[in-house]
């Protein structure tokens, strides 16, 4: 079999370019976490946010819950789901609310310095009169059903300080105990919490932490029990794994549309890999630029962006339905070459703008996409015509003309409908804009619930409300969380704030700890005392050695440190205390505030060490600002675009007629956005862009050959074309019940259609004279 | 297993001799099935004093405490405490509460200590003359006649055997007298149950 020249040039092209990608993929480094939708570094609040989003206290929570069964089913569940996630090594705490044997070994610091630890420690509280008081109230648990526990215990804490400062560390606000576990109000649900070792926001490790919470619950559900699982982290990795699936879903139906669309019109398999060269070339060249520029390339840029390119497709299509029989490939780029530059420019202009915004995000997505639609078209004018078969052509059918005769006799009623859809908008419709961060997620509304009621059920804060206290090392933050604890106490003591959890609860400063030393009496005085408070209570002469060893050992104790504590203290102290560059940061996390902005003072009044941070007022400001510079740059965009057109046209009228077509698309288009009440985000946004590139390309290819009814005619069929493969695409992606993709595909496949149908409603030239040209 | 069996055919062995009109010989055999029977049959709902002395290896004398046991449901064991200090101690299935005088209160399971486990089959098991549930967390030993036995429940459990010895029971016929919890440290526990209190 003999081989076409262009057929032998288009396997060379082709290996190159699986060449190049073979090259690139092992070089970029593909970004899956929620950094798109952040900042960048430069402005410290924000950077804050971004820091505690990613590794927060907060943010590595997961919530499981247990139903369906009876208690001992739920209870034997529970802690086999905890011993599995124990084992898996990824959490620093998992608890059921059980309590188990309380051992010194596992307690560790909360047990060998519980005097130093423990909060109220007065000077009256080794006096001997104190001392029997305790002594006697401590005999009389030790009698009762308690003395079955702290049996072993009594002679080194006789006064039950370990009892305290348990019941202190435990925290006001937990879910209710029953049967040994934690459960739901109503009894039905057993409750567990553990906290990954990994930030939430870390992608990859909550990806591990999704898969050993699922291999946990596995063998409950196999035994009949219903098992809930959420958390931020877990919801993270879960939707990353639904968009995963669901693009895919959508690539392959949009692509079988799209071929299947192709294949009908130019009756050829090739044109599929003609067609497809420009765009993978695209692709390529889009990564390697924003791989090189941001040494990182995020997933959210490259899906979007590569739809963003489905412009280009446009190029190639002009390219093979506007070629005359007659007519070499080459020729027909030499005639397309006006149209196809100021396509390309126009909207060029507009992701070149976007590439300057201040999000590294948006910057990445404009960048992608400006190098995108300049290598397509390129390929397009200096590859393409290289390796397209003579005999490649779109076949003829009247339905192109007929539809454009039948839009250009009713113009003046698609005219009136999008003249009456934007008053009726401007009248009635207030254009609501989305704000809310977690909105733009891809989080379905029955994860939220679930997410909402287990939040509920075990009393944890959507911790939406903090304070951050720095300073230089973790002593100086934890002396400086202490200076706060009396105002923090009052707002507890009169219900501002349901609860507090900080480091300095779990690990004094050290003057602190050397206040607390101070007051331990000397082993003498504690000595005489006890024998004073022991005075006919039934004890033996030397039960309490081992309570006057403790008392002398903490005495002497060299004070704790962050390294040095250990047990569950330690770990629960980590996820609030931790360095970070230039020293050290504490987290107060409140629950239940009723009254953040009593917070917000106390942490003004505190001064420059400490921080109030509102994420989701945060998130929001954040959001709006994103929107905002976007809003802006749509504006500069459309403004570069229009400067595109006037000096490639340099005619008023013509001018007119180019960008006329497409602003009154995207005016309908919002208008029905609006009058339907969805509330509009920044892909909204990104999408009518997207629109406005395709409108003029549509208007710049059809009045270019206005001219001529043979050569209307042809252009109608190609401008058909390149809608028909736009809309199949974001229709298709407009099914996608994630929030992000069904707002892309609506709006562009309305915005598209609307784009086509005024501009060959509109259009200079003769339908009528068009449809009788052979 | 066989128990269960031997069960059976004594539950019809007594229906035949009640049917003629006979009452069971007492002097015949006794065993921890007609223990069972003895116990659950004198078994009420009505509170029971008691005085309980605990003793450790650290007291120089026990610690004393008296109260009333109360048995609403065989599930539920209520034990009230009025001194020296009140405390109200309750097992419920699994659960168990403790309501200290102070308003103080403790959540815990059966499962969270071997002790508790151990006190819940226990005494609610001997109470109630369920010597199936006395069997899944000891071995019993029966001695003596119905008028004077002693059963000594050995605990199973390998956790358990670390705390204590063994809990040994006294009664005659249906009546508990006393339940002795021996622990291996050197301590234990003595229950004394009295007449029902008013």
């Amino acid at each position: 079999m003999i081989f076409r020249p262009q057929t032998w040039r288009l396997m060379i092209v082709l290996i190159v370019l699986a060449a190049l990608t073979t090259l690139l993929v092992n070089r970029i480094n593909v970004r899956t976490d929620l950094s798109f939708f952040l900042p960048g570094a430069e402005d410290p609040q924000s950077a804050l946010l971004v820091d505690r989003l990613q590794d927060g206290a907060a943010s590595s929570i997961v919530m499981i819950s247990l139903s369906g069964g009876p208690a001992e089913a739920l209870r034997d569940g529970s802690l086999a789901v905890a011993r599995s996630l124990r084992d898996s090594a990824l959490f620093t705490t998992v608890e059921t609310g059980a309590v188990g044997t309380v051992t010194p070994q596992l307690l560790g610091s909360l047990w060998d310095r519980r005097y130093i630890l423990s909060p109220a420690l007065d000077a009256g509280a080794f006096t001997a009169d104190q001392l029997r008081a305790d002594l006697q109230a401590g005999l009389n648990r030790l009698a009762g059903a308690e003395g079955w526990v702290m049996r072993d215990l009594f002679p080194a804490d006789p006064t039950g300080r370990l009892t305290t400062l348990l019941a202190s560390l435990q925290g006001t606000t937990g879910p209710q105990r029953r049967n040994g576990l934690w459960m739901s109000a109503d009894g039905t649900r057993a409750l567990l919490v553990a906290r990954s070792r990994a930030g939430g926001l870390d992608l990859p490790a909550q990806i591990q932490v999704a898969s050993a919470i699922d291999a946990a619950l596995a063998p409950v559900r196999a035994s009949g029990l219903i098992a809930e699982a959420s958390g931020p982290g877990l919801i993270a990795a879960r939707t990353s794994g639904r968009m995963r699936a669901e693009t895919t879903t959508i690539s392959v139906i949009a692509s079988a549309g799209v071929a299947i669309l192709l294949l009908w019109a130019f009756r050829s398999v090739p044109v599929l890999v003609l067609l497809g060269l420009p765009i993978g070339a695209a692709i390529l060249a889009g990564t390697a630029v924003v791989q090189m520029t941001f040494g990182s390339v995020h997933a959210v840029a490259l899906s979007f962006g590569a739809t963003l390119i489905g412009v280009a497709i446009d190029y190639p299509l002009h390219l093979l339905a506007h070629r005359h029989p007659s007519e070499s490939a080459a020729d027909t780029v030499r005639r397309l070459a006006r149209p196809l530059a100021l396509s390309t420019l126009t909207t060029l202009a507009g992701f070149t703008v976007l590439s300057l915004v201040s999000f590294p995000g948006l910057a990445q997505l404009g960048l992608f996409a400006a190098v995108g639609i300049v290598v397509a078209a390129l390929t397009t004018a200096l590859v393409l015509p290289a390796l397209t078969p003579p005999t490649l052509h779109l076949r003829v059918t009247g339905f192109g003309v007929r539809l454009w005769a039948l839009l250009h006799s009713g113009r003046y009623i698609a005219g009136a409908v999008v003249l009456g859809l934007v008053t009726l908008a401007l009248l009635t419709g207030q254009p609501r804009w989305q704000t809310n961060l977690a909105a733009l997620s891809a989080l379905p509304p029955a994860a939220r619930d679930l997410d909402a009621r287990l939040r509920h059920d075990l009393g944890v804060a959507d911790a939406r409300i903090l304070l951050i206290v720095r300073g230089d090392d973790a002593d100086t933050v934890l002396a400086r969380q202490e200076t706060l604890r009396p105002a923090l106490n009052a707002m507890l003591a009169d219900g501002r704030v349901g609860g507090i959890e900080m480091a300095a609860d779990l690990l004094p400063s050290r003057a602190a700890q050397k206040a607390r030393q101070a007051r331990l009496p000397d082993a003498e005085t504690l000595a005489s005392r006890l024998t004073e408070a022991t005075a006919g209570l039934p004890l033996r002469p030397s039960a309490l050695a081992p309570f006057q060893i403790a008392i002398a050992t903490e005495k002497e104790a060299p004070p704790l440190t962050v390294e040095t504590l250990s047990g569950p203290a330690a770990l629960r102290i980590e996820a609030l205390l931790k360095p970070e560059r230039g020293g050290w940061s504490g987290l107060v996390l409140p629950s239940a505030v009723a009254d953040p902005e009593a917070l917000r003072a106390l942490a003004e009044n505190a001064g420059p060490h400490v921080t109030f941070l509102d994420l989701k007022a945060e998130a929001e400001t954040l959001a709006s600002r994103y929107l905002d510079e976007a809003l802006a740059w749509l504006g500069w965009g459309g403004l570069a675009a229009t400067l595109v057109v006037g000096i490639g046209l340099r005619h008023p009228v013509r001018i007119v007629r180019t960008l006329a077509p497409a602003s009154a698309a995207i005016a309908a288009t919002i208008a029905i956005l609006v009058l339907s009440g969805t509330p509009l985000s920044l892909f909204h946004v990104l999408a009518l862009v997207l629109v406005a590139g395709l409108g003029i390309d549509y208007a710049v290819f059809f009045s270019e050959y206005s001219s001529s009814n043979h050569d209307s005619a042809v252009s109608v069929r190609a401008i058909l074309l390149c809608a028909a493969t736009t809309v199949t695409v974001f229709s298709t992606l407009a099914l996608s019940d994630a929030p992000v993709l069904h707002a892309i595909g609506l709006t562009v496949a309305v915005g598209a259609s609307l784009a086509l149908a005024l501009t060959l409603a509109f259009s200079a030239a003769d339908s009528k004279g068009a449809s009788t040209s052979p | 297993m066989t128990s269960g069996n031997a069960r059976v055919i004594k539950a019809r062995t007594l229906l035949l001799l009640a049917l003629l009109g006979c009452q069971p010989a007492q002097a015949g055999e006794w065993d921890l099935d007609t223990l069972g029977q003895a116990l659950s049959a004198a078994a009420t709902p009505d509170p029971i004093a008691f005085t309980e002395s605990r003793q450790l290896p650290y007291l120089s004398e026990p610690l004393v405490q008296t109260g009333t046991l109360l048995r609403p449901s065989p599930e539920r064991l209520e034990k009230h405490v009025i001194t020296p200090a009140r405390e109200d101690f309750i097992i419920d299935g699994g659960q168990v509460t403790v309501i200290r005088a102070d308003g103080g209160r403790l959540d815990l399971s059966i499962h969270d200590n071997p002790l508790l486990l151990a006190l819940a089959y226990g005494l609610r098991g001997v109470l109630n003359g369920d010597m199936d549930g006395l069997q899944r967390a000891f071995t019993p030993a029966l001695d003596g006649t119905a008028e004077d036995w002693t059963l000594i429940l050995y605990p199973d459990d390998e956790s358990l055997r670390e705390a204590i010895h063994s809990v040994r029971v006294q009664g005659q016929n249906g009546q508990v007298q006393t339940i002795a919890i021996e622990e291996t440290g050197g301590g234990g526990a003595t229950l004394t149950l009295g007449t029902a209190a008013p």
